[in-house]
């Protein structure tokens, strides 16, 4: 009697686990944004040894993150260098969140067209909302080229660019 | 602590710094990257200069200009204008050709 208990009552346990797990499972979404900037800035590192303005660019993207870990974004996006001279490319970044309007994130990007160039990227976005779904966004980038057919040989160019732009919550 | 007003004040900042940079913009000829020059000119030493032109071919061409007028000479009488002309128009593409397909890479 006591044995057939036992055994009813690990069944039972079994079973509000997996009912449990499923909950949670079942509970879990992906949250997805949009977003839009431009950003300019100085760059250097070529041989010359000056500071120069970088080409503007146009940043469209998207975000994504999991409700059970909101902190945690992983981030990617078009980019679109528009004057003096136009590039494309792509940047794919994780971001974390550091408080409610605060993301830090790091990542890499590459231009791709018409000359190639690939390196690292690290921002911090301030997140200013302006609606329920919409923030403003701004902040400082570093970027960091150090690959490509569009680098001159041993040089490393860096850029420190401000961003701003618009994010939607989807 | 940290407020949202200090975070825009540190914005705000960060924005007038970048933007007193971005007015002092580069100078033209001024590069970083081999894009930032014009067609027919590559990034050397931070600012954009004139490919190398080809000294090779530049070499034959006098050579070939100054044989030309000598082998050409017998027939000035006949026909001046014709000879002299087809020895330049041949070796005159050859020279230009080759400084374009260097200014377009």
């Amino acid at each position: 009697m006591s044995r057939c208990t036992l055994r009813a009552a690990a069944a039972l346990a079994a079973c509000v686990a997996a009912a449990t797990a499923d909950r949670v499972a079942g509970a879990q979404q992906y949250l997805i944004g949009g977003s839009a900037s431009a950003s300019s800035g100085i760059e250097g590192g070529g041989a010359g040894g000056g500071l120069y303005r970088t080409r503007t660019r146009v940043r469209l993207g998207g975000d994504v993150r999991i409700d059970e870990s909101p902190d945690d974004i992983f981030e990617f996006a078009a980019i679109a260098e528009i004057e003096p001279r136009s590039g494309f490319g792509a940047d794919v970044r994780y971001a974390r969140a550091a408080s409610e309007r605060f993301v830090l994130d790091v990542g890499l990007l590459g231009i791709v067209a018409p000359a190639s160039l690939y390196g690292a990227c690290a921002d911090l976005t301030y997140r200013l909302p302006i609606s329920k779904k919409t923030q403003v966004t701004v902040g400082p980038e570093a970027d960091f080229f150090f690959l490509g057919s569009d680098l001159p040989d041993g040089t490393v160019i860096w850029q420190v660019r401000l961003a701003g732009g618009l994010r939607v919550d989807l | 602590m940290w407020t949202s007003d200090r975070a825009g004040d540190v914005l705000a900042a960060l924005a007038l710094a970048a933007a007193v940079a971005v007015g002092c913009g580069a100078e033209s000829g001024d590069c970083v990257r081999y894009s930032d020059c014009a067609s027919g000119l590559t990034c050397a030493a931070g600012k954009c200069v004139p490919l190398p032109a080809p000294a090779l071919p530049e070499a034959f061409d006098a050579s070939a200009a100054a044989a030309g007028p000598a082998s050409g000479a017998s027939d000035d009488a006949a026909g001046g204008s014709a000879a002299p002309s087809t020895e330049d128009a041949g070796p005159a593409p050859s020279g230009d050709a080759g400084g374009d397909d260097a200014s377009a890479e």
